[in-house]
């Protein structure tokens, strides 16, 4: 028009319009989240805290009783119970692991000792943990309770695990209207009256649901962290965790089940290991707008394009049923955090499951979608 | 204005052969037609005669099958954005996005028009239309008649020197509705130039200085108001076969429109008093002699039942 930049009137326009039409959405969806998650994991810490010491305190009243069973049997009765009161011990002192601080120094030599005793197979494994330990000790972490929530370790979880599915979802109810709306709503005739280059406003309405949504994420990172911390303390940003593992089929196993080889371990800290959990996550939803948007211009209905958008999201919860398969499934790379420490491997017994594999299948997705809306664009009519 | 005597410069609007298919429905058929600099062109025809789509092909914002269509020069096809840069349009009814503000729609058109969009301006712009008190007011509150107004406002953005106007007074009050009128009418004085389509007839009767008249996607005919308008008279006599009598002796092409009267040809205006002296020597009773302008809505009817008839011919 007069020189001035279409693009940048454009998109906002629609960070206008998304704000003024899907505004409330995000706000109430981030106090539901933030405020209801919090406190669904402080409740669940506390409630999970209180169940272990209850049984902690029934089972010592139990070893109580055992001893003084033994005390007075013989023979083969007390060999029973003695091998009985074995286990109750360990069983107690394995759920005081789980509501106390671990000595890892102690950890270490226990894990050491026991390494030439452990069977090639499970070697990994233990060298993993062995790695993780002596990576804390290393950043002055002499004692850590892993079973503890907070504020550094909620960030990590929120964005490499199962609850992308509430952020995808989100994502797939903020842009499956972008075009579907503007074609149901009569606007988007208007709209190319005044700015009739259909590539540039599909582009614009793309990266402003990118904005968006995006915005959203961080604000989510961030309102965790606080809330959580203020529930249950900030935690530690150098606890290690292990990222890009090699995972290899356990031998013997039907159906195959993956293992850890020997290896040599990388580990991020907990910082570094939150920023890249919602960098990646922001990739995988940046994807997941990509593909809503195409939606939106394929079907030009809002009903349906959130209603396939939401099928394919909660695609996710059934990947397993779907075989070697599901690894295309772009859902199942929504948490790319866990392609790279490789629990989502582990969860489906899938060793495709890496981060390589899972940035490529979203990427493909990306260009597909994304070369469809340009295509489509162009012929858009009103 | 004779189109002949036109020069090329002055043609704003051009259709050249333009048609529209959607999959075997012709929409628009090889429509061909001009409209000029500072014209009023009302482009009349019945639901379903390819208005819109043409109109929307007009803006860009629908491809032709086949055909061109030039603003002020320009392909709209091969250059939309600077054919469409000095063009306003109400396009059928007024949308607007129903969650935003009178205000904040208006804001969202002077982005893209790169026009400012200040605070001051945006009320400035709302008020000239009446509708300053409800510039904070979401459009999904507004009357038929607000959105319209909203409508107009946005179509006058940029001083467009082209105006594309589809049903623009649905919806108004007859004083608005005057008020359109005037506001039309000084803006053709100014050199804009309109295309107009609308079913209000008595509407389009008293603003259009040209017709297009479109049925089952074709032109099938176009007539200048002002040259048709000011060379015919309406003659009504005592005895109408005494005058008709005279019409058939002297072979002029006359046409009978209503109480015997008849509608006879002018080489100009001024003929009028020549043929007022030629028909009282003829010793003809003379009753009432006045300029005809034909009714709209008989010439519309007339031009639409003929073209029925064509088109059905054709088909057969």
């Amino acid at each position: 028009m007069k020189g001035h930049n279409i693009f940048s009137a454009l998109y906002r326009n629609e960070l206008e319009k998304l704000w003024a039409h899907r505004g409330r959405t995000l706000v109430i969806a981030f106090l539901v989240m933030v405020l209801g998650g919090t406190f669904l994991v402080y409740h669940a810490q506390q409630a999970s805290q209180s169940a272990v010491r209850q049984s902690i305190a029934f089972q010592k009243a139990q070893v109580v009783q055992l001893k003084n069973q033994v005390r007075h049997a013989t023979g083969t009765e007390k060999q029973t119970l003695q091998s009985q009161l074995q286990q109750e011990q360990q069983s107690i002192y394995q759920m005081e692991h789980q509501t106390n601080t671990v000595n890892v120094k102690q950890q270490i030599q226990g894990l050491e000792s026991g390494l030439q005793k452990t069977p090639v197979a499970f070697k990994g494994e233990t060298l993993e943990s062995l790695a993780l330990d002596r990576y804390m000790v290393a950043h002055g972490l002499s004692h850590y309770n892993n079973q503890t929530e907070n504020g550094f370790r909620i960030v990590g979880e929120l964005f490499g695990g199962t609850a992308m599915l509430l952020f995808a979802l989100l994502a797939v109810g903020i842009s499956g209207d972008r075009i579907s709306s503007e074609m149901e709503g009569g606007t988007w005739g208007v709209l190319l009256l005044h700015a009739p280059q259909r590539v540039k406003v599909y582009v614009a309405k793309l990266v402003a649901a990118l904005t968006m949504m995006w915005g959203f994420m961080m604000a989510s990172a961030i309102g965790f962290f606080a809330a959580v911390s203020v529930a249950l303390g900030v935690g530690s940003a150098m606890v290690p965790h292990v990222v890009g593992l090699r995972l290899t089929v356990r031998p013997g196993t039907v159906p195959p089940q993956l293992t850890v080889p020997v290896q040599p371990f990388h580990i991020l800290p907990q910082w570094s290991y939150d920023l890249i959990a919602l960098a990646l996550a922001m990739l995988a939803i940046g994807g997941l707008i990509a593909i809503a948007v195409a939606l939106s211009m394929l079907t030009r209905s809002t009903v349906f394009s959130l209603i396939v958008g939401a099928v394919l999201v909660l695609s996710m919860v059934l990947a397993h049923v779907a075989g070697p398969m599901a690894i295309v499934d772009p859902a199942l790379h929504l948490p790319l955090m866990g392609d790279w420490t490789g629990s989502l491997a582990m969860q489906y017994d899938m060793i495709g499951m890496t981060l390589r594999n899972g940035v490529i299948v979203l990427m493909l997705w990306v260009m597909a979608a994304v070369s469809f809306g340009v295509w489509s664009a162009r012929r858009l009519d009103v | 204005m004779d189109a002949s005597m036109v020069e090329t410069s002055d043609v704003m609007i051009d259709f050249r052969d333009v048609t529209k298919r959607y999959g075997r429905t012709t929409a628009v058929d090889r429509v061909s037609f001009q409209v000029h600099r500072g014209e009023i062109c009302g482009f009349l025809g019945p639901n379903g005669a390819g208005k819109t789509t043409s109109l929307r092909m007009l803006l860009g914002l629908v491809h032709p099958t086949s055909g061109h269509i030039e603003i002020q020069g320009m392909d709209v096809q091969d250059n939309t954005a600077r054919a469409l840069e000095g063009v306003g349009a109400i396009i059928e009814e007024s949308h607007f996005y129903p969650y935003l503000t009178g205000e904040q729609n208006l804001r969202q058109v002077l982005r893209l028009r790169g026009l400012d969009a200040s605070p001051e301006e945006i009320r400035a712009r709302l008020s000239e239309v009446g509708l300053g008190e409800a510039s904070g007011r979401r459009v999904k509150g507004y009357s038929l008649g607000m959105r319209q107004r909203l409508a107009l406002a946005l179509a006058m953005l940029q001083d467009p020197a082209i105006l594309i106007l589809d049903e623009p007074m649905n919806g108004l009050d007859p004083a608005a509705m005057r008020e359109f009128r005037m506001h039309l009418l000084n803006l053709a004085e100014s050199g804009v130039t309109i295309l107009l389509s609308s079913h209000i007839l008595s509407e389009v009767e008293q603003l259009a200085t040209r017709l297009v008249f479109i049925n089952q996607g074709r032109v099938v005919g176009i007539e200048n108001r002002r040259a048709s308008g000011a060379s015919q008279a309406y003659v009504r006599a005592a005895n109408a076969d005494q005058l008709a009598a005279w019409i058939d002796r002297e072979r002029i092409e006359a046409r009978a429109v209503d109480d015997g009267a008849f509608a006879i040809p002018l080489e100009n205006p001024a003929a009028i008093s020549a043929l007022i002296r030629t028909l009282v020597n003829a010793g003809i009773d003379l009753v009432e002699v006045k300029p005809f302008a034909e009714n709209l809505e008989s010439q519309y009817l007339d031009r639409m039942a003929v073209s029925e008839e064509v088109l059905h011919n054709e088909g057969a």
